[in-house]
């Protein structure tokens, strides 16, 4: 039996105090040094979020697991080359992690393939609720994927990593006010593609 | 007016979050709720796209993987000469190149998948020793010592797999430490009192050789744990299925996931337009070009925080 680590809530309403400076500053260092236990404090606290934010803009769990870690390789080598993070490693990992799925997506754009479902049909539940369920979650996410890079953002770091409007904020470098109107445009849209309820 | 309906948007979500019918959710909004009914309907719908949990096994991949590239790149900072114990065996394998040469690779090919205890075993290391003098190359000796090292933990994985006892050593990487209990290159290490530990502590990320016995518990019970000095090149963290290619070296590292290769070959290919600064998310997804018809009354609306955005693409 696989162990799990718990889901976030949906919609977070506690805003994560940031790293200060000084800590951050000691991380940094740790990382310039490539000692193993800042890597992998680093790594433990902010994997399960690079995670998320890559299942749920590709709906991978492979994907996810190696695009997460990629990510963390490619800090490791931005920090030797002088290259990484100042003083923001959680908008650094999230940004190379979009830059890497736009540049997965480009490819998948020019080379289509068929994704197969790698996700276990719950036996507790009939065949039929399985692929019913399957299917409107295929809708939601082909309609996901039509929505702007901003729009998938707000709702993977809302809705995929449970971030409160100040944490999504913090991580898109926008004002928690257009945050807000982003995530609404972002709905609408996504409730305008699946073309379920009409909406405008 | 905006403003004020996303404020109560806010407040809807959280109250849907927490399981309120969307109805009775909207009831203190009437005024409006007919534009606030698809957007909380689309909220549920953008929830099951999130992935019910982060897999352990996962992490620990991740982590593996991590810790490995970055005892890579200290090896490549000191790179010294490599010690190896490999070496050991050099006028053995001197004596016995000749028998080897003279009665073909029959026998050789014969003790490929030999596991410490089997009676071939000797001449599969000695044949190591063997082809790691015919390089003459640095570098090409040092894959070829990775290669074999990489056997070593797969060799142990086999004989955990059959729950036999035999001794056996290998080097690798600490990933996990509960207790007594460590994960060594993807192989269970178990810590008895008879243990001899090296004196400086023994840490995640640490490069060490385990000298011990495989039993039908699945784990290795380690008779000696010994600390590499800084620069050894070590063993990929998971036991990998060495690829049966003769007497050709044909691994790649356990990496043949297509996906994998492409990313690298994108890494490589776009190594500078993925220069990334810790400034925000963007990214540019071609998916998303159809949308940009409809994206367009979006982005009349959209606040001058817009034009923070940068595309690194």
């Amino acid at each position: 039996m696989e162990t799990v680590l718990p889901n976030p809530i949906i919609i977070s309403t506690i805003f994560t105090k940031p790293m200060s400076l000084p800590d951050t500053r000691r991380e940094l260092d740790g990382l310039q040094k490539l000692d193993s236990q800042v890597i992998a404090a680093i790594y433990d606290r902010y994997f399960p979020e690079i995670y998320r934010y890559v299942y749920y803009r590709l709906g991978s769990e492979s994907l996810a697991e190696d695009i997460a870690s990629d990510v963390f390789v490619r800090l490791l080598e931005a920090v030797k080359k002088k290259r990484g993070p100042q003083n923001n490693i959680k908008g650094w990992l999230f940004s190379t992690a979009s830059n890497v799925i736009a540049d997965h997506l480009r490819r998948t754009y020019r080379r289509p393939t068929e994704a197969l479902s790698e996700s276990i049909p719950d036996l507790a539940t009939s065949l039929t609720d399985e692929i019913d369920r399957r299917q409107q979650t295929d809708s939601v996410r082909q309609a996901y994927a039509q929505l702007t890079p901003d729009q998938q953002n707000v709702l993977a770091l809302r809705f995929g990593d449970g971030y409160s409007l100040e944490e999504t904020a913090n991580v898109m470098r926008k004002k928690v006010n257009a945050v807000k109107a982003l995530q609404f445009r972002a709905l609408a849209a996504l409730q305008r593609q699946i073309g379920e309820v009409p909406y405008e | 007016m905006n403003e004020k309906l996303y404020e109560v948007l806010e407040a809807c979500l959280q109250a849907v979050e927490t399981g309120a019918e969307v109805e009775s959710v909207l009831k203190p909004y009437s005024q409006m709720a007919d534009e606030l009914r698809p957007i909380l309907e689309a909220s549920i719908q953008a929830g099951s796209l999130a992935v019910p949990s982060v897999p352990e096994d996962a992490m620990r991949r991740g982590r593996a993987r991590v810790l490995q590239h970055a005892a890579e790149m200290r090896e490549s900072a000191v790179r010294p000469h490599k010690a190896r114990f490999a070496f050991s065996r050099f006028a053995t394998a001197l004596a016995l190149a000749l028998i080897f040469i003279l009665s073909g690779t029959g026998l050789v090919r014969a003790s490929d998948g030999a596991l410490p205890g089997d009676n071939l075993y000797p001449i599969k290391r000695t044949w190591e020793d063997m082809r790691l003098l015919l390089v003459f190359n640095p570098e090409g000796r040092e894959e070829l010592e990775d290669e074999f090292e990489r056997e070593r933990v797969h060799e142990v994985d086999e004989l955990l797999a059959e729950g036999r006892h035999e001794t056996i050593a290998f080097a690798g990487l600490v990933t996990e430490q509960n207790g007594n209990n460590w994960v060594v290159s993807g192989i269970p290490v178990q810590i008895t009192p008879d243990s001899k530990l090296p004196v400086d502590p023994v840490t995640i990320g640490a490069s060490i050789i385990v000298e011990g016995r495989t039993n039908l518990q699945g784990f290795v019970e380690a008779d000696r744990i010994e600390l590499l000095e800084p620069g050894i090149s070590l063993p990929p963290f998971e036991p990998v299925e060495i690829e049966d290619s003769g007497l050709e070296n044909n691994d790649n590292g356990g990496e043949n996931e297509a996906e994998i290769d492409s990313l690298k070959e994108d890494e490589r290919n776009s190594n500078d337009v993925n220069t990334y600064d810790d400034s925000t998310i963007d990214g540019t997804n071609n998916d998303a070009r159809k949308n940009r018809n409809d994206e367009s009354n979006d982005n009349s609306n959209d606040d001058d925080d817009e034009s923070d955005e940068s595309d690194d693409d």
